[in-house]
């Protein structure tokens, strides 16, 4: 199956003072088209970074990221934000939610400012907005919500528009277990209904093992990769 | 869980023979506890001679098998045993634990190695036992698939704690690491101030 997102040798690199500092320390890695993988690794390890590289929200110092085989060193800002507003859904490890819009304007947002808001999507996001369990809360502001609230609000923006791409950033980081196997099982439900590609940077075990392959990031590489499990995608 | 409680849970469920109590065995011990036949074998037998099961013929294709049923005497023995809260905290039986009592402090990249692969291993075998859960979960609940559910989460908690443990042990195995390279540096520097 064709590589939905190829990561070729990237470096990004921070100035501390005058010394400089390679958060990303030259990754190399592909991911098949509707493959779910877990990213794990110590806090500082450069998880977040490399996320933030694949979606589009930030240039890499060197090397190149391609999705579905187009380099986005190549793209103007028009084509990148293109690429943000309707390949890629993001769930961001703060959840980045308007104060000022309820949690079903919140979620519906991206459609919007993709000119794709129409019945047909909105009731789609009301299907996401059940699944997550924010039936209840859809006409509350952030901050009439709880954490995990919130953190469901997020997971259902980045899922509403159907992005072929989801990333996700410790999207169970402020929930319950009985409420992470819910998500979890929510977003393996995107990959096996949608074939959506999901890329999900996770602190525990339990749900890194929701992942296909399972790679540990130290020092801005690529310290191992584990198999977990293949014969979905052969 | 021993095998003994395990055999007469799975007979109280429905008649089986060896190799099915065997499978349903390996079953709900989510692949975490290996248990051969040969122990399979000799726990029936220990428990057909204490009359808490017994044991029927069945003709399968021309070959004659055992199938075992519970006694009335086995269903209270494992109704007594479930009722009571089991005081024994998990037994640490896993030959990593043995093989770092020997090792260490010999060879610390042998034993990185290990922590390393068994870490691995574990790894893999949850995210086996998370598509089993997965698989259940979209098939909507019945009593014995929640009972399923249940157990193999127990099974993932467990291996949850042992890969955070082994973790733990790499992170304090690298540390002691350099503070004997420091302590080795500083023997260095006070046998150059000599
Ligand atoms: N804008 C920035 N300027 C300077 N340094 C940065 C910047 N962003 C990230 N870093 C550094 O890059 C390293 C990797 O950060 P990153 O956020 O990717 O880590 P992480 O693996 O996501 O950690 P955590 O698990 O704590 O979220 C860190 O040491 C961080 O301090
Ligand atoms: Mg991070």
């Amino acid at each position: 199956m064709a590589n939905k997102v190829e990561v070729k040798d990237v470096f990004k690199t921070y100035k501390r003072g005058k010394a400089e500092f390679h958060a990303l320390n030259g990754i190399s890695l592909s991911i098949k088209e509707g493959e779910f993988l877990a990213v794990m690794g110590p806090s500082g390890s450069g998880k977040s970074t490399l996320l933030h590289l694949i979606g589009a929200l930030d240039k890499p110092t060197s090397g190149e990221v391609f999705i579905d085989g187009v380099s986005l060193s190549l793209l103007g800002d028009d084509a990148l934000s293109q690429i943000r507003r309707e390949k890629v859904g993001f769930i961001f490890q703060q959840f980045n939610l308007l104060p000022t819009l309820t949690a079903r304007e919140n979620i519906l947002l991206p459609l919007r400012i993709a000119g794709k808001s129409s019945r047909e999507t909105e009731r789609y996001a009301d299907e996401v907005i059940e699944a997550v369990g924010l039936t209840n809360w859809s006409s509350n502001l952030p901050e009439e919500m709880s954490g995990g609230q919130m953190q469901r609000v997020g997971i259902a923006r980045a899922l509403a528009i159907r992005p072929s791409i989801i990333l996700a950033d410790e999207p169970t980081g402020n929930l319950d277990s009985k409420t992470s196997e819910e998500i979890l099982n929510l977003l393996k439900d995107c990959q096996e209904q949608f074939k959506q590609t999901i890329i999900m940077v996770i602190h525990d075990a339990k749900a890194a093992a929701y992942g296909d392959r399972i790679i540990r990031l130290k020092d801005g590489q690529i310290d191992e990769e584990v198999e977990a499990y293949s014969a979905n995608l052969i | 869980m021993s095998v003994k409680h395990g055999l007469l849970g799975l007979l109280a469920r429905k008649p089986q023979n060896g190799y099915e109590l065997k499978n349903a065995f390996d079953e709900i011990a989510g692949g975490f506890w290996d248990v051969n036949f040969g122990q399979i074998y000799s726990t029936i037998d220990r428990l057909v001679k204490d009359g808490l099961i017994t044991a029927s013929s069945e003709d399968a294709e021309g070959v004659e098998r055992r199938v075992y049923q519970i006694t009335q005497k086995g269903i209270q023995e494992f109704k007594d045993w479930l009722d009571k809260p089991s005081a024994k905290v998990r037994p640490l039986r896993d030959e990593i634990f043995v093989k770092l009592a020997f090792m260490y402090p010999f060879d610390k990249e042998a034993i990185l190695q290990l922590l390393a692969e068994q870490r691995q291993l574990y790894l893999a075998k949850m995210a086996e036992l998370t598509r089993k859960k997965y698989l259940l979960s979209r098939q909507g609940g019945s009593r014995d698939m929640l009972m399923t559910d249940l157990l193999l989460d127990a099974a993932l908690f467990h291996a949850e704690a042992d890969v955070k443990w082994l973790e733990h042990c790499e992170a304090k195995l690298r540390g002691f690491e350099s503070i004997q390279r420091e302590e080795a540096l500083e023997n260095d520097e006070i046998g150059l101030d000599q």
